[in-house]
């Protein structure tokens, strides 16, 4: 491992990773600070700059990218109330009654130094719990490779959001997509009706660009973006050791907790956020004044929503299987670059890991150094309007799903999807879980036909061998656990 | 409530459709226990059963909460008269149309052609005011696309056909 960790920080020092790394900072902080650009759209909308770029700049273009967009969404919820990015959506309950109260300042202090304190533990559990994860997945053969597939495909109860019937829909819809083309492991043709340009699948990032991207810029097109409020001038102060003294608990607890829901494929750092400001509230001495804004109230959900961020990197390296939508679009680039995430890619390609491992954390520790020169340029970019901030993603997503196979197909599929995603939306359907589909589709599917091939037709194969028996146990448990407090729930009621 | 109903036929309908369809597929000469369909067909049975449990549940729902619907849509249809002026309601169906016409034009004209037309009539359409603005920010940003990802990062972009494929090939 410390070879590996060295080997991360000769790679990032070359002149040519650092620059790629700041300039991917400010990118990021920006996009994750105007509202109407997510983390995730930022990755794709830059990842056709990443073809561009050897493997170890591209992923640390996107990482990088990654990490700087989640911490930057506090900004404007504390400022404007209007989280940049989904994962700052808890942080307006406290952030934004501070800066009512007049401490703005103080509001983007705890933030900052709650945010790279959580992104900087949540780096470290990364380093260490990768390999780990790994070497242990080395062992999986197909069995258990379905098994886990099962297990994160019952995060749907999660993305769901209260409702669980569309969230199977979601993830029959992707697991379905997943399935057109030429099956992988007899050739034939499914569901291609003589289309030539659909023998070779339905390619991931199409879905993704139009679901979340084009979908998003369709909804904002109706919306008035500018922030009429002028941004007052801030002076922030990170380091208070008042404020430091009060929130370090919180801050220590979320961080923990952040990593630990993370970690679950398809849970993602805005569940991780709002969990952790509700468990701060619910252990607290001061439970009342929650919402009021307190300092614990901003350093709950952004300590985990950072850390968070970085636990989803676990079971996209060690496993292959993303945590959140951006960590599946990171995914995506994977394979577009000839690579495969999980167990082998940690023996395969040490370098280009630790490298992501050690940039990540080098963005989680300079966000202390650079958020308060960034908060002082932002009010000038503010004033960017959605005017053209708008034409510009479209080109980009058009570039984008165009560049992955130089298909103008898959712009088809794109808009497709755009409209599918579109009209979800409004209807508040939950559209992660289409993605939760599309990407496990493949794997849930040749790991099941592979597993019976072995067993020839024994279907207790899956429960028989101990590491499977325990993942579709615990998948089991994911889906009963949910299934059985929405009853009760229903008979309270 | 009338979406969940729309939501509900439609996989119902669709699911079915395809259901069909995997059933009329020979099943060639697989190696496999399963063979090609058979994943498939289950993921369409679990769809059909869950856009069956959507209906029946929104029907049930609905039954319930009638009355609390109908006094919502007397409330919001007095918030429909809205003040948003027709194009702006209509925005995101007129940028559908129009990467629609731009996919297809994409392999006749060609990318140079075709996307600062896209640009322009987008950034107009969202409101960036006067044209000479929108037509400066148009060339602006084209010039960024064409340096940034035909001629730095060599992506392929279709040339068009004829005189615009001859033209494409003055720039890139």
């Amino acid at each position: 491992m410390l070879e590996g960790i060295l080997m991360g920080i000769d790679n990032l020092f070359e002149p040519l990773h650092i620059l790629i790394l700041l300039l991917a900072m400010m990118i990021g902080f920006l996009g994750g600070a105007l509202p109407g650009i997510s983390g995730t759209m930022l990755v794709i909308i830059l990842l056709p700059v990443s073809y561009g770029l050897d493997t170890i700049s591209a992923f640390i273009l996107l990482t990088t990218i990654y990490a700087a967009s989640v911490f930057s969404g506090l900004i404007s919820a504390i400022l404007f109330r209007t989280p940049g990015t989904p994962e700052a959506v808890a942080t307006v309950f406290d952030g934004y009654p501070m800066t009512e109260k007049g401490k703005p300042g103080q509001a983007l202090g705890i933030g900052i130094l709650s945010s790279a304190t959580g992104g900087v533990i949540g780096t470290l559990f990364l380093i260490f719990l990768t390999p780990i994860l790994a070497s242990f997945a080395l062992n999986f053969s197909s069995p258990e490779y379905f098994a886990l597939a099962i297990l994160g495909l019952t995060v749907v109860a999660s993305l769901s959001s209260g409702n669980l019937i569309q969230g199977f829909i979601g993830v029959g819809l992707g697991l379905f997509v997943a399935t057109i083309g030429m099956d992988p492991l007899s050739g034939t043709e499914r569901f291609t009706f003589g289309t030539l340009e659909l023998i070779g699948g339905i390619d991931l990032i199409p879905v993704l660009i139009g679901l979340f991207a084009i979908s998003e810029v369709l909804r904002k097109s109706k919306q008035d973006h500018t922030i009429e409020k002028e941004m007052q001038k801030v002076k922030t102060k990170v380091f208070d050791s008042g404020i430091i003294n009060r929130i370090k608990n919180t801050i220590f607890r979320s961080a923990i907790l952040g990593i630990s829901i993370g970690i679950l494929p398809g849970v993602g750092a805005t569940t991780a956020a709002m969990i952790s400001y509700s468990e701060a509230a619910r252990w607290s001495k001061n439970k009342d004044e929650f919402g009021t804004g307190i300092p614990e109230g901003i350093a709950a959900p952004e300590a985990a929503n950072n850390a968070g961020a970085m636990g989803a990197m676990v079971p996209l390296l060690a496993l292959g299987i993303p945590g959140s939508a951006t960590t599946a679009v990171i995914l995506g680039a994977f394979v577009l670059h000839g690579l495969q995430p999980g167990p082998m890619l940690m023996t395969d390609e040490p370098g280009l890991v630790y490298t992501i491992f050690i940039s990540l954390l080098a963005v989680n520790i300079l966000i202390i150094v650079f958020a308060n020169p960034f908060i002082r340029m932002f009010s000038k970019i503010m004033k960017v309007p959605y005017s053209a901030l708008g034409p510009a993603i479209i080109i980009f997503c058009i570039i984008g799903t165009f560049a992955v196979r130089n298909s103008v197909f898959d712009i088809w599929v794109m808009l497709i999807f755009g409209i599918i995603g579109y009209y979800l939306d409004r209807m508040k359907f939950p559209l992660a879980t289409i993605i939760l589909g599309v990407v496990l589709g493949p794997i849930a599917e040749e790991e099941f036909r592979r597993a019976l091939q072995m067993s020839q037709g024994d279907i207790s194969i899956f429960f028989t061998r101990p590491i499977s028996g325990v993942l579709l146990g615990l998948a089991l448990l994911a889906f009963i656990i949910p299934l059985v407090n929405r009853i009760k729930k229903y008979k309270k009621a | 409530m009338r979406a969940n109903y729309l939501l509900a036929i439609i996989t119902i309908v669709v699911s079915a459709f395809f259901l069909v369809v995997a059933f009329q597929m020979p099943e060639t000469n697989s190696t496999t226990t399963i063979g090609p369909m058979g994943w498939p067909i289950m993921i369409l049975l679990f769809s059909l059963v869950m856009g069956v449990l959507l209906l029946l549940n929104t029907w049930l729902k609905g039954r319930k909460k009638t009355e609390l619907i109908y006094n919502d849509i007397q409330s919001s249809d007095k918030n429909e008269v809205t003040k948003e002026k027709f194009h702006v309601k209509n925005r995101h169906f007129y940028i559908l149309v129009s990467i629609a016409i731009y996919v297809l034009l994409l392999p006749i004209l060609g990318f140079i052609i075709v996307t600062p037309f896209l640009f322009f009539f987008l950034a107009w359409l969202l409101g960036m005011g006067r044209l000479l603005k929108v037509a400066a920010i148009t060339i602006v940003s084209n010039i960024v696309f064409v340096v940034l990802f035909i001629h730095l990062l060599g992506i392929p972009f279709p040339r068009g056909i004829g005189i615009f494929r001859s033209l494409s090939f003055l720039i890139y």
